[in-house]
């Protein structure tokens, strides 16, 4: 009768908790090393053990299992040190919660104990969209606190089980009835624009694309990657594959074997020479952890916050360590005809004895022709007629880079050539210089836009030709044309075999397929848009086209102002009751009851019908009539045998008709 | 108002007003009282009459049979009589050599069982068992009861000395509890200037026959009862089983006497189904000796109990 | 032991003053918990500028707050009617009854009732429209009235971070008898003409009936033709003037102990002359019960042993 143990957890609800805690820990599976995943597991089974089979836990009433579990805490706690160095850290943070996790699991006996560790679970799930926020990672987080809150409902409910659909059913609704509040919340919380106190140095992973080097095997490296560099829109026309160039870093000093940017320059943008269409677009760039955002050659506009260099790169103050989208305009056919003579210097240098037999080639070029023209189309010709070939697997090439690969391997990827290329000029007395970044992309017809992966880096090289100015020249279009007109799929045909490419990949040929991915990617890039982009500045911009300011007073202001109209209609739709007991007859009567009652007779809650028509009529002898036929009516339509449709339509005409 | 619907009822509704009327000559001023008790005997239920000695509960009980046609007989309860005395003997007859079955007064369609708190509580066992069974049975032999069979049992109110007041228990075998009381100063007036009744009852002519009130309880059965009632009745039924102010709430047996009560009081009126109004015009008598309040220092009369309940319950 | 019949819970002779319901909803400590917690996320979420960080700590944060209505949902239309409890004697539980009703139209869920933070119910559900009957015991300790104490209907459902409750007070107390005890034989029976005659069988007139056999009843009241016709052990009772009859007098016991003792005695004899089949009469000095048998008379006979020495 009375319960003095309401405190105790029941076996269901704990396997439900450890159950919600696996999911969550599955997610920081991709992450976290396996023996804190294997452990967390062992923990788990270890307290379902106990549950089902009696498995002793280790309290004080087992002394080996209690010493042992304390010597597991230290354990877990030194080897995370040893492993990452300290505790503070992102990642270690993580391992230690996650074994902290198990350990409570073992202890837990009562209520409290359990809300904590759920607690702890929507914690460490919070936790996993640090290293990700795709949509799949939300759908399913979605799923874990569903779970999670689950366990919750199962545990606060003591001495009465309901079905396990039950509990998630009403969790699910918990979330759909917070929706509202979460949206008001998201749009409307003033988000401030620079992070609250520093990060922890792992706070923000080496990401992989362009650096501001180049060796060879750079890019290489970089087109065994899947991962999408960024997304372009153009909202006019677009160009050809073939004129689609994205500008990276500019890299004028080398060594003989790396390539590294010139001096920093201070001065303004350099004029360019535009023919042809401008083009404008925008560019979703995923965080590079890098100063400099990517555009088509040649940029002309650039956006806000933003500078052209003076070669001609984009550059932004800080580092792009979120998702950023912005607009710009280009020139595809345009060329630099501003340098100085400084930048031309600093483009014919060579490191000294390096390479002295393209040294002599280039010199022996000169000689023939003494235009720099001739020595580029020299060049192009060299590479076009020799038998070079263009492959991500490059024989190993022993000694000078350039000389072994101009005169020994042959093979090689577009680093390899863009240097070969960038070193004939400079021999040759022209001076030149190294722009990497990307080339291509690929369409997708679906969210009308080009994917540029990291897999389209690319290394062409600009030559100063005197009159023209910057002229680009791509060394890679003369051995392999294919690259540059139709992508790097089709100059490396079974590349994403080559590279361990995903099922997707393989089966690029099947119908259908390649479309849905690009559904998929378009609908990633609404989210990324949408969702995982939203910040300070966009809040902002969003409240500036409304003819709003954004300042966190008024943010605040209509954030509470939000919330209390969305909690008061959520308040009054969960309090609605099924509709009141009856039909439209019993409605009917009960409006002909409220029409009487505004003249003073009102019905007793345990008056009949009858009885109510009688002392009513008899105080108001005028309605008598049809107080009698409306109560005729209603009696035979609720309690007679057969009441019909057209007994109640008739009350119901009745009642409206009916003024007392 | 009355809805009448069928011809049938109708005619019920004719013949059962000059039932009560022809009642209503002999027995003065009761006019509630007499319908509830034709009510009850329509639904097949036994009566239970409480009151002071004469005030016409002998007089109300053989005017019933009169009317009705229906084989009457008459047996006053004293403490010194015995169950045999009631069912009947079985008697060993020499030349035939068995026994043989003599019916007791039990053995009529209407019988009078007055002051039976008077008899001992054996006695009154033997009475409420034969009520409850339809039948009797004596020295292993069942012998059927007539039909219809009606007992009209009358009891005087229990603080008298030397009784045996019935135990709550069959109290339930009773469908209805009612009260004569005192006539009002109109109809005492009347009875004083009036013929012995006695003799006016002897006067009476059959009204109707046994094969029609046979009949007639068969359609009492079949006045519609509907859904929204239902409801009425089992929130009736609840709230006296959950309401703190009730000792012990009505039985299933209750409210099943409740439904054919109100059914008859809907035929009585000529309707073919069932209102709210029907089940609480009974309500009082039905559940009056059934109900009984917490609060027993303010013992209130069985009316009072009904009232209550009917106020606290509202209409679904 | 306790009395076969219910019996009326004593009602103080004032009026009662109307039942008073206060409800309301806080978090509990689990619910500063997850705010605590939630408040953690939402600084990491502002400085790692998390998008869905921010998603789930704001959707979390709803949730948190929605519970509150569910819980204030889970009490709307709950009422409480009453309470009751039968008269009980001393070492025994009073069993309180507590009639709720729910007038609303959504079902009251997981509610448990707890009285002075001593005695809380199962979890218990009350349909829309519904009614329930909750049962609460006490130990009986002490002779005398029982007050029920002020009781709070609670309920942590869905999340168990916050608790609706709404309190309830009223003027309900069950009576508690004297426990039975005491070696001492009934008083003989004062009445010489009785005494005679309980040793003799009675005539018919005085036949009160027959009732099941107890251990105790005298051979004599046996009925043997019951038991003869198979009808198992009864014994007869006997009414009227004639039968046995004893006078249960307060003072007789000025000799044994303290006077909850001789209460005690008292309560023993009560119950003893019942099972007998005795009449009896009860004499505490300032209240006399004149001569009776039965349950009514008994339950009147306990009460005034309850109350006694308590300011009426």
């Amino acid at each position: 009768m009375t319960a003095t143990r309401r405190d105790e957890l029941t076996r269901p609800i704990v396997a439900w908790l450890a159950a919600s805690l696996l999911m969550v820990v599955l997610l920081h599976a991709r992450q976290q090393p396996l023996w804190v995943c294997g452990g967390f597991l062992a923990l788990v089974l270890w307290r379902i053990l106990h549950a089902w089979r009696g498995v002793p836990l280790p309290t004080r009433d087992h002394r080996m299992l209690w010493l042992l579990k304390h010597a597991l805490a230290i354990g877990i706690f030194w080897v995370v040190y040893r492993r990452y160095g300290g505790v503070i850290g992102r990642d270690a943070g993580i391992s230690l919660l996650v074994l902290l996790i198990g350990l409570k699991l073992l202890e837990m006996k009562s209520r409290r104990e359990f809300v904590l560790i759920a607690l702890l679970g929507f914690f460490l799930l919070v936790t996993a969209f640090f290293y990700s926020q795709s949509m799949p990672v939300a759908l399913y987080a979605l799923a874990c606190v569903t779970a999670l809150l689950g366990s919750l409902v199962a545990m606060a409910q003591p001495g009465r089980a309901r079905s396990v659909g039950a509990n998630l059913r009403l969790a699910g609704t918990l979330m759909l009835q917070a929706a509202p509040l979460m949206l008001i919340a998201f749009v409307l919380f003033p988000r401030p624009g620079s992070p609250l106190w520093s990060l922890p140095k792992d706070a923000r992973r080496a990401i992989s694309g362009l650096s501001e080097e180049m060796s060879p095997g750079e890019l290489t490296r970089l087109t065994m990657s899947d991962a999408v560099a960024f997304r372009v829109a153009f909202s006019t026309n677009r160009p050809s594959a073939a004129e689609m160039y994205w500008r990276g870093p500019v890299l004028v000093k080398t060594d003989g074997r790396t390539w590294t940017p010139g001096d920093p320059s201070d001065r303004s943008a350099p004029a360019i020479t535009a023919q042809g269409v401008r083009y404008s677009y925008s560019i979703t760039l995923e965080p590079t952890n890098r100063p400099w955002i990517y555009a088509l050659e040649h940029p002309s506009t650039v956006p806000r916050g933003t500078r052209l260099s003076r070669d001609l790169r984009v550059l932004s103050a800080r580092p792009i360590t979120d998702r950023i989208r912005y607009s710009a305009e280009s020139y595809t056919q345009a060329w630099v005809a501003e340098a100085d003579s400084e930048e031309l210097r600093a483009a014919l240098q060579l490191p000294p004895g390096a390479y002295p037999r393209t040294r002599a080639l280039a010199r022996q070029w000169r000689l023939e022709d003494r235009t720099d023209e001739g020595v580029v189309r020299r060049a192009l010709q060299y590479f076009r007629n020799e038998p070079f070939v263009y492959t991500l697997s490059p024989a190993q090439i022993y000694g000078d880079p350039v000389d072994g690969f101009l005169f020994g391997a042959r093979q090689g990827f577009c680093e390899h050539y863009a240097s070969a290329f960038a070193v004939l000029m400079r021999a040759a007395r022209v001076p030149a210089r190294i722009v990497t970044g990307y080339q291509g992309g690929e369409y997708n017809p679906v969210g009308d836009y080009y994917i540029v992966r990291q897999r389209d880096a690319h290394a062409w090289v600009e030559v100063w030709l005197g009159h023209r100015g910057w002229v680009r020249v791509d060394p890679t279009a003369a051995v392999a044309p294919a690259r540059v007109q139709r992508g790097i799929d089709q100059a490396l045909p079974g590349l994403g075999a080559t590279v361990g490419g995903t099922a997707a990949d393989l089966a690029v040929d099947l119908a259908g397929w390649r479309e849905l991915r690009y559904a998929y990617d378009a609908l990633n890039n609404r989210w990324n848009h949408w969702v995982i982009s939203y910040n300070a500045r966009r809040q902002s911009a969003m409240f500036d086209d409304l003819g709003l300011s954004a300042d966190w007073r008024a943010l605040s202001l209509l954030l509470g102002a939000g919330l209390l109209l969305a909690g008061a209609l959520l308040v009054a739709w969960s309090l609605r009751g099924r509709r009141a007991h009856g039909d439209a007859i019993a409605r009917a009567y009960r409006r002909f009851c409220a029409k009487l009652a505004r003249r003073g007779h009102p019905r007793a809650p345990y008056e009949g019908p009858m009885d109510y028509a009688r002392r009513v009529s008899a105080s108001l002898p005028a309605a008598a009539a049809d107080i009698t036929r409306i109560t005729g009516l209603y009696a035979r339509a609720r309690y007679g045998q057969t009441s019909s449709a057209a007994d109640a339509q008739a009350l119901r005409s009745a009642v409206r008709r009916f003024a007392p | 108002m009355t809805i009448l619907s069928s011809p049938n009822l109708l005619n019920d509704k004719t013949i059962l007003d000059t039932v009560i009327a022809t009642t209503g000559e002999v027995v003065v001023g009761k006019q509630h009282e007499i319908k509830l008790a034709f009510t009850c005997l329509l639904a097949r239920g036994h009566l239970l009459i409480e009151d002071l000695p004469g005030v016409g509960k002998t007089t109300l009980a053989h005017v019933l049979a009169r009317v009705l046609g229906l084989s009457f007989q008459r047996v006053q309860f004293t403490s010194d009589l015995l169950p045999a005395d009631i069912l009947g003997v079985s008697v060993y007859e020499k030349e035939t050599g068995r026994f043989s079955f003599h019916p007791g007064p039990i053995f009529a369609q209407l019988v009078l069982a007055d002051e039976v708190n008077r008899a001992t509580p054996r006695t009154q066992s033997a009475l409420l068992e034969a009520m409850e069974e339809h039948q009797v049975t004596v020295e292993g032999r069942t012998h059927t009861l007539p039909v219809p069979f009606f007992v009209v049992a009358t009891q005087n109110p229990s603080h008298q000395i030397g009784t045996f007041p019935l135990p709550e228990s069959q109290l339930d075998r009773f469908l209805m509890r009612i009260e004569l009381g005192y006539p009002d100063v109109s109809a005492e007036r009347t009875l004083l200037k009036g013929r012995d009744r006695r003799e006016m009852v002897a006067e009476i002519e059959p009204i109707l026959q046994p094969k029609a009130l046979f009949e007639m309880q068969q359609r009492v059965s079949e006045i519609h009862v509907s859904d929204a009632l239902i409801d009425y009745l089992q929130e009736l039924l609840n709230h006296s089983r959950r309401a703190p102010g009730f000792l012990a709430g009505l039985s299933p047996r209750a409210g099943l006497s409740l439904r054919s009560a109100a059914q008859a009081w809907a035929l009585l009126a000529g309707r073919s189904h069932v209102m709210p109004e029907d089940v609480q015009a009974v309500l009082p008598a039905v559940v009056g000796h059934r109900l009984r309040v917490r609060d027993l220092a303010h013992a209130a009369a069985p009316e009072d109990i009904a009232a209550r309940l009917l106020r606290e319950v509202a209409i679904p | 032991m306790a009395p076969a019949t219910v019996a009326g819970v004593r009602a103080r002779a004032a009026a009662p003053p109307p039942p008073r319901i206060a409800g309301r909803v806080l978090p509990n400590r689990y619910g500063w918990l997850m705010l605590l917690v939630l408040g953690v996320m939402l600084l990491g979420s502002i400085n790692y500028n998390n998008n869905l960080g921010y998603a789930l700590t704001f959707l979390l944060m709803g949730v948190w707050a929605m519970a509150h209505v569910h819980g204030y949902r889970n009490l709307r239309g709950i009422e409480v009617l009453g309470a009751r409890a039968a008269p009980v004697f001393v070492g025994e539980e009073a069993v309180f009854e507590v009639f709720l009703r729910n007038s609303g139209a959504l079902a009251g869920r997981a509610l448990a009732i707890s009285a002075a933070g001593m005695v809380t119910t199962d979890a218990f559900e009350v349909a829309a429209r519904g009614s329930h009957t909750a049962r609460l015991s006490f130990p009986a300790q002490r002779r005398g009235v029982l007050p029920l104490p002020p009781l709070t209907i609670a309920s942590a459902f869905p999340l168990a971070v916050c608790t609706a409750r709404i309190c309830w007070r009223g003027d309900v107390s069950v009576t508690v008898y004297p426990h039975p005890a005491g070696a001492l034989p009934l008083p003989a029976t004062d009445d010489p003409a009785a005494a005679v005659s309980g040793n003799t069988l009675s005539g018919d007139t005085d036949f009160a009936g027959l009732r099941a056999y107890r251990t105790g009843d005298s051979l004599r009241q046996i009925a043997w033709k019951a038991l003869a016709r198979e009808r198992g052990l009864h014994v007869k009772r006997f009414a009227g003037g004639d039968a046995k009859q004893v006078e249960l007098r307060l003072r007789d016991l000025q000799f044994i102990g303290d006077p909850e003792t001789q209460l005690s005695q008292l309560a023993r004899w009560v119950m003893d002359a019942e099972r007998a089949g005795t009449s009896y009469s009860l004499d505490l000095d300032r209240v006399l019960l004149p001569t009776g048998i039965g349950e009514a008379h008994r339950d009147l006979c306990l009460q005034a042993l309850a109350h006694y020495g308590s300011p009426s």
